[in-house]
């Protein structure tokens, strides 16, 4: 009963409130701009403004059935502009569903509807960057939002103070959220996971292409973060962070192909002393597969695998934040299997790059050993002068980009230099495959940790000597200064490189680095001891506190069981009584008359709910008089049945099918409408 | 196409004629009731209305207002058209329960004590500024009110049939006055006031010299016929829907948070009563909402305070805040 007495009638909107709603959606919907695809944002902006100027100017609004066939436009869009089912579909259709609602403010609820589907807009934006900046701005969001929230439910209450309450009610439940976050049981990520998403976050992809242009390399963002156990601190040149071997080359493309052979359970190599044991911390990058020092021997992660070629797939793609620990050797190299088939290894397309495979075997015949010919080989690419850019000349169409690479440009970053490398090595017979991965990272003296970015990836061949598959960087033979700075220098090495390293070894250069440092550590913590708490944390805070949740797990079910009963008791009696107690509201009659309301408000009767009938009939010869003899029949049935009770069954039915048939059109329009009244 | 699919439905009844199954004749005598009471009372058709629809509700009218309005004429011209018996009492503190009620005289011819009926043995009774009277007499008055009959000295006496009492007090003057305790107002069905006349309507009083109430004056009616008409309110209809409405708006006033206290049951019975005469007034026999939310500001206004500041309500401020009360569909 209360709630009904609550509810505002004769909502108007003022124009402050209105303006406000509309700045909590669009303060919720900036950060997913990042996310969802232009189309979306120019529809929601389109629609922002319309209603905007529709506030501004009373410009018409848009009625039901136009709302429903934009509704239902918006739908299609959001899915085919953000390629199927993805989470940014979702949450574009979310984005625009809530612009379209604004167009729908009859009531004070409608206003709740648009800022309480806000919250939903705020926390997935979890979905996408959970970083500490986000974070903030979501806090801030949220405080806003509920301050309106305020605002709207009690008027009386300026926005100032509204926030005041905001933050108090929010710091209020600070404790509690801390208390939840730290004891309500986490269920992982990984349990049901998060729809992919739409785009890699990486340039990292499963197949080299041979003339693309390299759009990765720039890139300054985390691929990963590795922590070394027992304090050990590799040397530049040791950094080879091997993701996927690529067999299967088809001329100007290398693909995974190759065999999937998982590796023997024991990987039992080296000596216990030599492992190196470390925790990467991986963003996502929606592909199969995790990273690891080269040569990894051991990797603990759930539903990863290392492979017999030491990369490491996963039986899902990584589409959250991933942490996982790995053990490696470094000095030691992959064994040549016995049983390995040389064939995978020699692959080659049948033609093409005729001048490549000359050259391969010109040169293989003047060397003795296949130590030999790789020495050749560098020996090719140093003399010949090739040159390291990111920004190579693209082969024409319809020449073999081997040979315009070998022979006419002569300019490339890693991927031209391996994938050349191995292509002649196969050329002459020699067992070769590229492994994809990335080579370098920073060393953050404040966290203790390596970043590795983006703009590290690397290629690098792997050719085999004898019982070994050995690594090979062609790379590095052309311009060793990528073994000491990333790719974003290289770039810088173009001509700026003067000014660039200036730059760096400049005080300001300094204080930048060191500042970027201190904020990539921040995030790094942010990562490790919120993003990433998870159930054998909360073991252990509890073993810390003294209680062994082993011991209480049966206890925990059982008490989990009794609380989801007790609750869905308690549940479905308060609906029944709710339900009890608004017998009427779902009746026949009733929904007939709001129906019949509905269409006079849509025809530009303006009606509150506190009127009754005979105030109605009012209305619709003030606001309409085309259309009062037929209103004036509904009415009088309604009157007889709600207010005489001399309903009948025959009455009833001719009352639902008069206000069926009651299509009052639009306002302004009435001119053409011949009712019965006139 | 409309016209003719309209056509074909059963007509509700009583589409025909809006006023329905309250005989025309009952229609025309309010309409010249209302008429006849508008020569005496200039320009207050409201007021009027709303008098007689207290009265046919069996309820007690307290009007407040400044002296000289016109509360006497309005009070005296009730009487005189309803063919009512009228009296008067002007309060004052010194004023005693046996002055309105009536004392008991030991009469020595006969030896025996007999009965001398005050002013409140009337069918219409007027008590001028009543908050002057004591609070004994007042409540004295107030129970007379409520029971309809008087109990002297052991015995009860019951009032003539029609018993309605129309009582007034000044708001501007608090010196040496009793102010009516809240239990005491919810006696009175409706407070209203009458408030200064329209430009026209006091022109016309200037030209005119003023209105007499002239005393050999013929009624339109009798006491038989308001009684009548009583009891007819009382059939008006209240259908499940509307009292539906009536306990949304009881709830409203009592939890809504904006009033002091909420309205008692008994002024829910007068909101009833009031909207069932109201709706009789209109020549209806079923009471619609607006019934309800045209007599609602004048019960409340004496029974709500504000829940902040426990200052009294004007009409206008409560229409508004009924307005949060949504008639059920």
């Amino acid at each position: 009963m209360t709630t009904r007495a609550n509810a505002t009638p004769g909502f108007a909107p003022s124009r402050q409130e209105a303006h406000l709603v509309l700045y909590t959606v669009i303060l919720c919907t900036l950060p997913h701009f990042f996310n969802i695809s232009v189309p979306a944002i120019l529809l929601c902006l389109v629609l922002w403004a319309y209603h905007f100027a529709a506030h501004r100017w009373s410009l018409p609004r848009a009625g039901l059935m136009t709302r429903t066939l934009l509704g239902v436009l918006l739908f299609a869009a959001a899915i085919v502009t953000n390629e199927g089912l993805t989470l940014e579909a979702f949450v574009s259709l979310l984005t625009m569903m809530i612009a379209l609602k604004l167009f729908e403010q009859r009531h004070q609820r409608d206003e709740m509807t648009v800022v309480i589907l806000c919250y939903f807009l705020i926390v997935s934006g979890m979905f996408f960057d959970d970083s500490i900046l986000s974070t903030a701005y979501i806090l801030g969001c949220i405080l806003f939002t509920t301050a309106v929230l305020i605002h709207i439910q009690f008027p009386a209450l300026a926005l100032t103070p509204a926030l005041a309450l905001s933050w108090r009610l929010t710091s209020r439940a600070f404790p509690l959220m801390l208390l939840l976050f730290l004891v309500f049981p986490r269920i992982q990520g990984g349990l049901w996971g998060r729809p992919a998403l739409l785009e890699s976050n990486t340039g990292f992809a499963d197949e080299i292409s041979f003339g693309a242009v390299a759009r990765l390399a720039v890139r300054g963002d985390a691929a990963f973060r590795v922590t070394f156990e027992n304090g050990f601190r590799p040397t530049k040149n040791q950094l080879y962070w091997r993701g996927i071997v690529l067999w299967d080359c088809q001329g100007e493309t290398w693909k995974q192909g190759g065999q999937m052979r998982p590796a023997e359970r024991d990987m039992d190599m080296g000596a216990q002393e030599e492992r190196r044991g470390y925790t990467v911390t991986l963003e996502p990058h929606n592909q199969r597969w995790l990273f690891a020092l080269d040569l990894p021997v051991r990797v603990t992660s759930q539903g990863s695998r290392l492979h017999d070629d030491f990369a490491i797939h996963r039986s899902r793609p990584v589409t959250s934040r991933l942490s996982y620990q790995g053990e490696s050797i470094l000095d030691l190299q992959p064994v040549y299997q016995p049983t390995e088939d040389d064939r995978p290894g020699l692959q080659l397309p049948r033609g093409g790059n005729p001048r490549a495979r000359e050259l391969a075997s010109r040169l293989r015949r003047t060397a003795a050993t296949d130590a030999e010919f790789v020495e050749k080989l560098f020996d090719f690419y140093r003399e010949n002068r090739f040159t390291y850019s990111m920004t190579p000349a693209v082969a024409p169409s319809g020449t073999d980009a081997i040979d315009w690479f070998l022979f006419n440009s002569r300019s490339g970053f890693c991927e031209h230099f391996a994938a050349s490398f191995a292509f002649l090595l196969r050329a002459a017979g020699v067992p070769a495959r590229l492994v994809n991965g990335y080579f370098g990272g920073e060393e953050n003296p404040f966290g203790g940790y390596w970043l590795i970015r983006q703009s590290d990836a690397h290629v690098w061949v792997e050719v085999r000597n004898g019982d070994f598959w050995q690594r090979i960087d062609p790379t590095l033979a052309v311009a060793p200064e990528r073994g000491l700075e990333n790719a974003r220098v290289a770039t810088g090495a173009e001509g700026r490189d003067s000014l660039f390293s200036q730059f760096k070894q400049s005080a300001v250069g300094q204080w930048t680095a060191s500042l970027f440092n201190a904020w990539d550590m921040a995030n790094s913590r942010w990562n490790q001891w919120v993003m990433e708490y998870s159930f054998a944390d909360q073991f252990r805070l509890f073993a810390s506190l003294g209680i062994d949740l082993e011991k209480f797990k049966g206890l925990f079910q059982l008490l989990l069981i009794a609380v989801a009963v007790l609750g869905a008791t308690v549940f479905f009696f308060l609906a029944l009584a709710f339900m009890r107690k608004m017998p009427r509201e779902g009746d026949q009659v009733a929904r007939t008359w709001r129906v019949f309301r509905e269409k006079l408000e849509q025809a530009g009767v303006i009606a509150h709910d506190y009127q009754g009938p005979a105030d109605l009939l009012k209305a619709v010869t003030a606001a309409r008089p085309d259309l009062r003899g037929r209103a004036e029949v509904i009415i009088d049935f309604y009157i007889a049945i709600r207010y005489r009770e001399q309903a009948t069954a025959e009455m009833l039915a001719a009352f639902r099918q008069a206000v069926r048939q009651f299509r009052p059109g639009r306002p302004g329009r009435h001119n053409r409408m011949t009712g019965v009244g006139n | 196409m409309d016209t003719r699919q309209a056509n074909q439905c059963p007509s509700p009844p009583g589409q025909s004629a809006a006023p329905t199954d309250v005989p025309a004749k009952a229609l025309q005598l309010f309409a010249a009731l209302e008429q006849r009471l508008g020569v005496h009372v200039l320009g207050k058709e409201e007021q009027i209305r709303l008098s007689l629809c207290c009265l046919l509700a069996r309820g007690h009218l307290l009007i407040e207002d400044i002296p000289g309005i016109g509360k006497t004429t309005l009070a005296k011209a009730l009487a005189k058209v309803l063919g009512l018996k009228f009296r008067r009492v002007q309060c004052t503190n010194d004023m005693l329960p046996g002055d309105i009620l009536g004392v008991s005289v030991f009469d020595q011819r006969s030896g025996l004590f007999s009965f001398h009926p005050g002013a409140i043995f009337t069918q219409i009774l007027l008590v001028d500024e009543i908050n002057r009277a004591t609070a004994k007499t007042q409540s004295a008055l107030l129970e007379a009110m409520e029971e309809r009959q008087v109990s002297i000295e052991g015995e009860s006496r019951p009032l003539p049939a029609p018993f309605f009492v129309v009582a007034t007090q000044n708001p501007l003057e608090q010196a040496g006055t009793y102010p009516l305790p809240e239990s005491q107002l919810d006696r009175f069905l409706m407070k209203i006031s009458l408030g200064y006349p329209n430009h026209e309507a006091e022109r016309q009083l200037l030209v005119a010299g003023g209105t007499v109430v002239r005393d050999d004056e013929q009624g339109l009616v009798d006491a038989e016929v308001v009684f009548q008409l009583q009891e007819q309110v009382s059939q008006v209809r209240l259908s499940q829907a509307l009292v539906d409405y009536l306990q949304d708006i009881l709830n409203f006033s009592r939890n809504s948070g904006r009033f002091a206290i909420g309205l008692s049951p008994r002024a829910g019975l007068s909101l009833a009563r009031a909207s069932q005469s109201h709706a009789l007034l209109h020549g209806r026999n079923f009471v619609l909402p607006e019934d309800v939310r045209r007599v609602l500001p004048y019960i409340a206004i004496h029974r709500l305070k504000t829940a902040d500041s426990l200052a009294a309500l004007t009409i206008a401020e409560l229409e508004v805040a009924f307005q949060a009360v949504p008639v059920p569909a």
